[in-house]
């Protein structure tokens, strides 16, 4: 049973039409890149992964399940904004995570928070936007999930800070779980990942492994997304 | 889950509610303390101290009140409608206990809020001896009420009371929430529409409880309405009122949940 | 270790070529037991999928075995070491006859070069 399991995914809101028949796997122990420009429903689809939003038509399943309580159970999300309160500090969120989430493994939170010198009184409030997403991935990170989604989870930070948090991800993997790593920095993340599905419109461009990619074309995935994702001359 | 849900509500709201109780407590105080001095020193000053803490004391009692109810709809706001939805959506929880969860802890507070407010009321006219007088005509109210029921109606009619004043409070509260999520479902606008929507809410309240008032009237004169004992006519009414509470809450219970589990849009 | 990663080719060849590099040059000695695929792959800072599919290309070369419960190892066998690395060797060489080539040197031309250059 794939982890994450669309079939003609349609998501029409406003107007707009998000998502249009999407079909697309993804089996267990990979890691895969969602890649496409801004507004081609990377987002949308992964919110109906999280069951933020509801599908117009079709499917999404996790692990043969409808987004409910029980795929949030195992599903681990890491959005693009801080989604923590602002008056919490370290120690409450560990405390909060550590409630919700029974897969939630403290110590390793603990760990990698020692590790990159974040204090445990600090506050959400008083830290740099930096160090807040560090600390949002280093909790949807210690969750022993099944499917990881981080939505453009090297996005706004330093290069150091990307290195690390391309190694949490590696450090991270098993061979039951999967992440989705939904981004446009393809270059940083290439070397990562098992497969990459391109997005464009609400529709599937192209799922394959970064492997047959670089056999069948002779170029990177970045290169092959310039290609196919150029603006018309 | 729920437990948990209402443990962390109850954590986040309590950091500004505690410091408010304390705050109504300290003007309380006060307010006491200068009714006590005695008034034989006929200073300026005494009149003028006196006056200002009653002041500061009826200020602090309707804010009180005031951040109760605003708390616990922001709150709702904040939590549910903002970058923090992110996380308490995809929590393990069904849109069911996020809904409650929020519900009973504004329940929770509002009673306390009422009971502090009493008490400092109560306090107050303690101080001021007010009580003192007031304790004779209770007493005969109390008695006429005992002669004119059976203890059973008695308590009957204070349960139904207080189950009045729950519903209600829900009800309340639930309008905010129905307001909130309904205009929150849009894509633009979203705080101007949900605010257009509680006022839409009220203008149909107030529309309902003229029909209500209406209904009342030409009930009362009907003949023979007053053939039954005053009692059960009061029972009827306590009845019917909270049968009317009971539908509007349910009313803005269901669209507030749809909205939540089918309408969210976080941006 | 350092590792570096052409953007064209696939990783896990690349992969290959740099574990049998290393393993020629002694960077891991023979008989040496080799770090779990997880950890080689964070070092490398690739997939871990990738590096395991290398790591079987390397053990069908005869480079590597695994012992079941004990992880992997870079073979004891010398021999086939060393001629792996007289392969490796010969296709350097001829890449680097055909570089010559196109800039229009012939064979003498070289060994001549080679000699004046004493790099070895």
């Amino acid at each position: 049973m794939a982890l994450l399991e669309c079939r003609q995914l349609t998501k029409n809101y406003g107007g707009v039409l998000a998502l249009d028949r999407v079909d697309l796997t993804v089996e267990a122990g990979r890691i895969v890149g969602l890649l496409g420009p801004n507004g081609s429903g990377k987002t949308t689809l992964i919110k109906i992964a999280n069951g933020l939003l509801v599908p117009t038509s079709g499917t999404l399943t996790i692990a043969g399940m409808a987004p409910g309580p029980d795929t949030k159970a195992i599903v681990s999300y890491l959005p693009e904004r801080t989604y923590l309160s602002d008056w919490m500090n370290v120690v409450q969120l560990l405390d909060f995570f550590c409630d919700f989430y029974p897969d939630f493994d403290r110590s390793t939170a603990e760990h990698m928070l020692t590790a990159l010198e974040i204090s445990p009184r600090l506050r959400i409030k008083q830290m740099s936007k930096g160090t807040r997403e560090k600390v949002q991935l280093i909790l949807v990170m210690s969750r022993k999930a099944r499917l990881y989604l981080l939505d453009e989870p090297i996005g706004g930070v330093d290069p150091a800070t990307r290195d690390y948090i391309i190694r949490t991800i590696l450090t991270n993997y098993n061979e039951q779980a999967s992440v989705v790593i939904s981004t446009h920095l393809i270059a940083d993340v290439e070397n990562v990942l098992d497969d990459v599905i391109f997005i464009n419109k609400g529709r599937v461009a192209l799922q394959s492994s970064v492997d047959q990619i670089r056999e069948e074309k002779g170029c990177s995935v970045d290169e092959l997304f310039r290609e196919v994702f150029r603006y018309a001359e | 889950m729920l437990s948990k849900l209402l443990k962390h509500e109850f954590r986040a709201t309590a950091r500004v509610m505690l410091p408010v109780y304390v705050l109504l407590a300290v003007s309380t105080g006060l307010f006491c303390l200068s009714m006590r001095i005695d008034p034989t020193y006929e200073l300026r000053a005494l009149t003028v101290f006196r006056s200002l803490m009653g002041f500061i004391f009826g200020v602090t009692i309707i804010g009180t009140g005031i951040v109760t109810l605003a708390l616990m709809v922001y709150r709702f706001y904040k939590n549910y409608m903002t970058d923090e939805g992110y996380l308490m959506f995809t929590l393990p929880v069904s849109t069911t206990q996020l809904l409650w969860s929020k519900l009973i802890v504004a329940l929770v507070w509002s009673i306390v809020t009422a009971l502090a407010v009493m008490a400092a009321a109560l306090l107050t006219m303690v101080s001021e001896g007010i009580l003192g007088g007031l304790l004779p005509d209770l007493r005969t109210i109390w008695s006429y009420l005992l002669s004119q029921l059976t203890t059973g109606q008695l308590v009957s009619f204070g349960v139904e009371f207080m189950v009045l004043i729950i519903i209600s409070s829900l009800g309340s509260y639930l309008m905010f929430y129905a307001a909130i999520s309904l205009g929150h479902s849009f894509a633009n606008h979203k705080l101007l529409l949900s605010v257009v929507f509680y006022l839409a809410f009220s203008v149909g309240m107030q529309t309902i409880a003229s029909f209500g008032g209406v209904f009342g009237i030409i009930a009362i004169s009907e003949d023979g309405f007053f053939l039954d004992d005053p009692a059960i006519w009061v029972q009827r009414l306590a009845l019917g009122g909270i049968g009317v509470a009971l539908v509007i809450a349910v009313v803005f219970y269901v669209v507030t949940h749809l909205m939540l589990k089918k309408r969210l849009n976080l941006q | 270790m350092e590792w570096t990663f052409r953007s064209d080719r696939p990783i896990y060849a690349q992969l290959v070529e740099q574990m049998t590099q290393a393993i020629l040059s002694g960077t891991f000695a023979p008989g040496e037991r080799l770090p779990a695929v997880r950890e080689l792959a964070t070092q490398a800072g690739v997939n871990p999928n990738t590096m395991q599919r290398a790591m079987a290309e390397l053990e069908q070369q005869g480079l590597i075995y695994a012992q079941r419960t004990n992880g992997r190892f870079v073979t004891g066998d010398t021999t086939a070491i060393g001629s792996v690395r007289d392969r490796v060797a010969r296709q350097r060489v001829s890449s680097f006859a055909a570089d010559m080539g196109r800039l229009g040197y012939h064979k003498e031309q070289v060994l001549q070069l080679l000699r004046e250059e004493e790099v070895f």
